[in-house]
């Protein structure tokens, strides 16, 4: 029994234009103290799935169907009151920007005694006692309690969103871009801190992010989104070593390599479509250097390629094929059938 | 072994903040802008003044500035200034200088309760305008346009024709209209709190409205109603006086403007007495620009990119 399982959600976002199917039908699930990776480029559907989980969703979006089961409750079921018991204690989140998570008038102690009190039902001694062991699981001084926001580093800012995320021991943790804004040295630093956390706490995180480096210094599984679906779904070493999907393919080429330091990049040319009325058949088709007239006609179901391993490809049986023409660069500046 | 990513990230305060470290946070950037802004720090200076002598008014003031004062059945008018009488004497008689030591009273009354209503009124409204928005909004801020239409002395001549002349009803003018600039400006600055990450996850996470609203977003545009205070000070002392001046004010209360009507309507100018109009009116121009010179320096607390290099 998963901890988190989704079926089939479905999140519209109303526009003048009529309703934009930011999420449209996908499925996954999460183990307990596993990591999941929602990997995509801006748009695809991501952080709106991310948000979901939490019903903290923009005023124009809403749950257009599908359900999120987590520990036997759906969560797209809940009264909001329930939902508002489950947020932080259950369920928490680490949000893109850390800058403007924190009141920047009050210390950043303040603001972490205030949930463990307010939310969490602690006496104030408890409180400051838990503060500073939360500090130092994420490896912050526990002097840092009585400074204000502006006297951390982003770093250190993110590290205290996290240790607020964590105050309550949540079961689940959705962290949104949690180290977008950071340097890469910093980055570093948080994700091994995710990785101490779900050692140490058997913590599950489904962490989102545009950048493949992040996922592959973290999780355990990964799914690509693109255009509001999942397009493959696995395990971290499958998804490096064996992708199947063409996107997953061209993601990886648009990333540098360090076993080979003078490959070329290679970028996806084109944009995700319009979401409000995509296009027929596969998603990817407009972009999709392999896409053959049935990708326009019909759209693939998400296929057992391998065991643990999902894609959404009509010709996933070609993938050796794929994968050669997928390195090479004018597979993806003239197409080929 | 000495580590230099944790050596960083040694203490710099203690672990838990004294009580007082707040207060302490909040002084000390005033202080620093005290340092280096000398206009600012001559405008506290002369608000310093101001309030000494209007404490101790009766202490410094050599004569009740009411009585008419003579000297063996003789009415000492118009006296010129000497050794008894510093600034000299009105036509009837009264000491100057005891009038304007006591002229301190109502202007510092009238400036520091306007600009605390008008702080305190246009504050509450921006935060409620901003924080709720949609009808709340639209009519509190037509409301502020109402205000912003309505000329304001020929508001507070008519206010104080209906009740009657006293520094209160002045204040109470002042109330009425002048929160419309506070008003705006917190508002706008509500609007983009409001939408900051911290403000929703405390909705989320289920905190009413009102704490909300003074809990988490007030504290961060509080600065700018200082600011607005501080300013309103000057407007305040200057209004009491331009309606004291046209005789609107109240009669029984010797103010700056008060002195300035009864020396215009006596014509002191024709008489030459300066000693009698010159001084009031530096008076009243050294707390209005005090009162700018102070919101100057909190203008560049508040937007760093004023300051000067």
């Amino acid at each position: 029994m998963p901890l988190l399982d989704v079926q089939n959600l479905e999140i519209h976002y109303e526009t003048r234009r009529g309703a934009m199917r930011a999420v449209d039908g996908i499925s996954f699930s999460l183990e307990a103290g596993k990591h999941l990776g929602l990997i995509g480029e801006s748009g695809c559907g991501k952080s709106t799935t991310g948000r979901a989980l939490l019903r903290v969703l923009p005023r124009n979006g809403r749950i257009a169907g599908g359900r999120m089961v987590f520990k036997d409750r759906d969560l797209a079921a809940l009264s909001e009151e329930e939902m508002r018991r489950l947020r932080w204690r259950e369920i928490s989140m680490v949000p893109q920007s850390s800058m403007d998570s924190l009141d920047p008038v009050y210390r950043v102690g303040t603001q972490l005694l205030e949930v463990l009190t307010a939310r969490g039902g602690l006496s104030r001694g408890e409180a400051s006692e838990r503060a500073g062991d939360l500090f130092a699981l994420v490896g912050l001084s526990t002097d840092r309690l009585s400074n204000y926001p502006h006297e951390f580093s982003g770093g250190m800012r993110q590290r205290a969103v996290i240790a607020m995320a964590l105050a309550l021991n949540p079961d689940l943790v959705v962290a949104d871009e949690p180290v977008t804004a950071l340097d890469v040295i910093v980055q570093h630093q948080v994700l091994k801190t995710f990785r101490h956390l779900q050692e140490k706490l058997q913590l599950s995180v489904i962490m989102i992010t545009h950048d493949i480096s992040v996922v592959a210094e973290t999780c355990d599984e990964v799914a690509v989104m693109y255009a509001g679906k999942i397009m493959e779904w696995t395990t971290i070493d499958r998804f490096f070593h064996e992708p199947f999907h063409p996107y997953s393919l061209g993601l990886q080429n648009a990333f540098p390599n360090l076993a080979n330091p003078n490959q070329a990049l290679i970028s996806i040319e084109g944009y995700p479509p319009d979401l409000v009325d995509p296009p027929r058949g596969c998603r990817f088709n407009t972009r999709c250097p392999f896409a053959i007239e049935r990708c326009f006609r019909e759209e693939p179901p998400l296929i057992d390629v391998a065991p643990g391993h999902v894609a959404a490809c009509h010709r996933w049986q070609e993938v050796d094929l794929l994968r050669t023409l997928a390195k090479q660069t004018e597979t993806w500046n003239t197409g080929v059938a | 072994m000495v580590d230099v990513a944790r050596g960083a990230e040694l203490p710099v305060q203690p672990a838990t903040p004294p009580r007082w470290a707040r207060l302490t946070d909040a002084v000390t950037p005033t202080v620093e802008i005290l340092k280096r802004d000398r206009f600012a720090l001559a405008g506290v200076v002369i608000y310093a003044i101001l309030i000494v002598v209007a404490i101790l008014a009766p202490v410094l003031a050599p004569h009740d500035p009411h009585a008419v004062m003579e000297q063996d059945g003789i009415w000492l008018t118009n006296q010129k200034p000497n050794g008894d009488f510093f600034l000299g004497t009105t036509n009837i008689g009264r000491d100057i200088f005891s009038q304007l030591i006591y002229g301190t009273r109502p202007a510092l009354l009238v400036g520091f309760s306007a600009a605390f209503f008008v702080a305190f009124i246009g504050t509450i409204v921006g935060l409620i305008a901003g924080y709720f928005g949609g009808w709340v909004d639209t009519v509190l801020m037509r409301l502020t346009d109402v205000a912003f239409g309505i000329p304001f002395l020929p508001f507070v001549i008519v206010l104080v024709a209906f009740l009657k002349p006293s520094i209160w009803n002045i204040v109470l003018a002042m109330a009425m209209l002048l929160w419309r600039d506070t008003a705006r400006v917190i508002r706008s600055q509500v609007l983009t709190v409001r939408e900051r990450a911290f403000v929703q996850a405390a909705q989320i996470s289920g905190a009413g409205s009102w704490r909300t609203i003074f809990v988490y977003i007030a504290p961060n545009i509080i600065a700018l109603s200082f600011l607005y205070g501080t300013l309103a000070i000057g407007w305040a002392i200057l209004t009491e006086a331009s309606v004291s001046f046209l005789g609107f004010g109240d009669p029984t209360v010797i103010s700056w403007g008060f002195m300035l009507q009864d020396a215009y309507v006596s014509q002191a100018l024709a008489r030459g007495a300066y000693y009698w109009f010159v001084p009031p009116g530096i008076c009243i121009m050294l707390a209005v620009m005090a009162g700018f010179f102070i919101g100057r320096g909190y203008e560049e607390l508040l937007f760093p990119r004023l300051r000067k290099r």
